[in-house]
């Protein structure tokens, strides 16, 4: 049976909490951004 | 640690639902400002920016399922299971280029069941918007009973009247604001969804490293970490089917579309497939974590909750609830506000009210909301089933709508009666499978004699059809 390695398996969990961090971090950027230029809706 | 003892307390739990149900209403209430008119409750003034836009789509796709089934996923079908899961952002990023395309071909559209209607005609449309209700209605008994089963295993809030209440609060406040709350709601929703599975996977990654979990996994299960893993890699198309077929035919998406600036649309679907792509596997994670914590998983539905309070002790499970009532309501209230939609533009009134006026319409959406929310709460009252199990019933069935609507929307050969045929064989065809094989073939199967008959027929028998037909304002659209 070929198994995952342990890095590969770091990298998948490492990464996906970045991309979900900076992705608020992209939302409040664009909320203040839309908010400013009164383009919110 | 087992499952099914409450985390939080009852006294905490019920504080909680009642101090986000009371700042979801007010928000509902004070949006609702807005939506006086039926494009403002309909589809929030058709001029939503890409902010609200993008939150939206994340928030309404972050369901119960992800942080519940994600985990289910990962302790079945191992890392495999995680990335089936994921697939499902597949969905938003694809509906993306349809978004910019449907809002150029029907700037004054408000459902989906209405450009399939206007596109192929009346017999495709009844078929279309019984798939569609079917549906939602299943992914909305999924979050109702999701609600009631989380809020017993973590509250010990007893499963009806968990249930009962998050339903409450979501067509209240829907009710209240009408699309404007439903899109504002969810903005907070999804910044609290993100950043809590965030701090939640930190705590469990500082309890027990990767490597621990790795090695418990090569230990006692090694299947989970199968880079072979068949029923896992069949999974993954099954499910990115199922996903991309969910966001193309479901009102849900379209109202979103219809409700965002012309040039915000397509961009707000590729940054929210962007945002959505790791929810799961951060979810998914906790699932693999729950061997190396030494939990007995009897219930593999709640095990991400259960695995996440276990580390993060009181306050953390606090944030748990909080992450969890957060995804509920943001997937509750966009079903609600696009059932509602449905329902009121494609059944009440060409039916019933043929001759109503917008202010008659606004009203009487309304009164839908309150009653798709009923039926919703009757069908959850008795446990129906595994969440899985009624979620994955509908994948055949709204796989077989991908291929029409794709078709519908850039190919003038595209023919209803092809149409008609690809929706039912599609999803008669795909149901066999999903009784005869198993769930995990059911979408690949729907979606495929869908697509077979979808591009056949017309090259032998072709449509003619001209765009300016889905908007009487439009001037032909060449492209």
């Amino acid at each position: 049976m070929i198994l995952f390695p342990s890095w590969f398996l770091a990298a998948l969990v490492y990464g996906a909490i970045v991309i979900a961090a900076a992705g608020a971090v992209v939302l409040s950027t664009l909320l203040i951004r839309d908010f400013r230029q009164k383009r919110l809706w | 640690m087992t499952e099914g003892s409450a985390v939080i307390g009852t006294n905490m739990g019920w504080l909680l639902v009642a101090a986000l149900g009371v700042i979801w209403v007010c928000l509902g209430v004070y949006w609702g400002r807005k939506a006086k008119t039926l494009d403002g409750f309909m589809v929030a003034g058709r001029n939503v920016g890409l902010a609200l836009g993008t939150a939206t789509a994340v928030a309404t796709w972050i369901t119960s399922n992800t942080t519940m089934l994600a985990p289910q996923f990962a302790l079945q079908l191992g890392v495999w299971g995680i990335f089936a899961y994921s697939t499902a952002s597949f969905g938003l990023f694809l509906f993306a280029p349809l978004a910019r395309r449907i809002r150029r071909l029907m700037p004054h559209g408000y459902t989906s069941v209405e450009f399939i209607r206007l596109r192929y005609g009346k017999v495709a449309s009844v078929i279309f918007l019984v798939i569609s209700l079917f549906y939602s209605l299943t992914w909305m008994v999924s979050m109702g009973m999701a609600a009631g089963i989380l809020l017993e295993a973590l509250a010990g809030i007893p499963y009806q009247q968990g249930m009962s209440v998050v339903l409450l609060v979501c067509v209240l406040y829907t009710l209240f604001g009408g699309l404007y709350a439903v899109i504002g709601t969810d903005f907070i929703q999804s910044a609290i969804i993100l950043v809590g599975l965030v701090v939640v996977a930190v705590t469990v990654l500082t309890a027990v490293p990767i490597g621990e979990v790795h090695a418990n996994l090569q230990w006692k299960r090694p299947a989970l970490l199968n880079v072979l893993f068949p029923a896992a890699i069949m999974a993954i198309f099954n499910n990115m089917l199922f996903g991309i077929g969910e966001v193309f035919h479901s009102n849900v998406w379209w109202s979103r579309v219809f409700a965002m600036r012309e040039d915000v649309g397509w961009r707000a679907y590729l940054l929210a497939g962007l945002l959505w792509l790791p929810i799961p596997v951060v979810a998914g994670f906790l699932g693999l974590a729950a061997p190396a914590l030494g939990i007995n998983v009897t219930r593999p539905d709640v095990v991400g909750p259960v695995v996440a309070a276990s580390v993060l002790g009181y306050t953390g499970a606090v944030l748990v609830f909080i992450v969890v009532f957060c995804s509920l309501a943001s997937s509750i209230d966009s079903l609600l506000a696009a059932t509602g939609d449905v329902v009121t533009k494609e059944i009440v009134a060409p039916l019933l009210m043929p001759n109503a006026n917008d202010e008659r319409l606004r009203k009487v959406a309304a009164v839908v909301i309150v009653t798709v929310g009923a039926i919703t709460w009757g069908v959850c009252l008795p446990k129906v089933g595994t969440l899985a199990t009624v979620l994955f019933f509908a994948g055949p069935l709204v796989g077989s709508t991908i291929w029409p609507i794709l078709a519908g929307l850039y190919w003038k050969r595209a023919s209803g009666e092809a149409a008609v045929v690809a929706m039912v064989l599609g999803s008669g065809v795909g149901l066999l499978a999903y009784f005869q094989i198993g769930w995990y073939t059911a979408s690949l199967i729907g979606t495929g004699v869908s697509l077979l008959i979808t591009v056949t027929v017309p090259v032998l028998l072709p449509g003619t059809f001209r765009w300016s037909q889905l908007c009487p304002q439009l001037q032909e659209v060449t492209t």
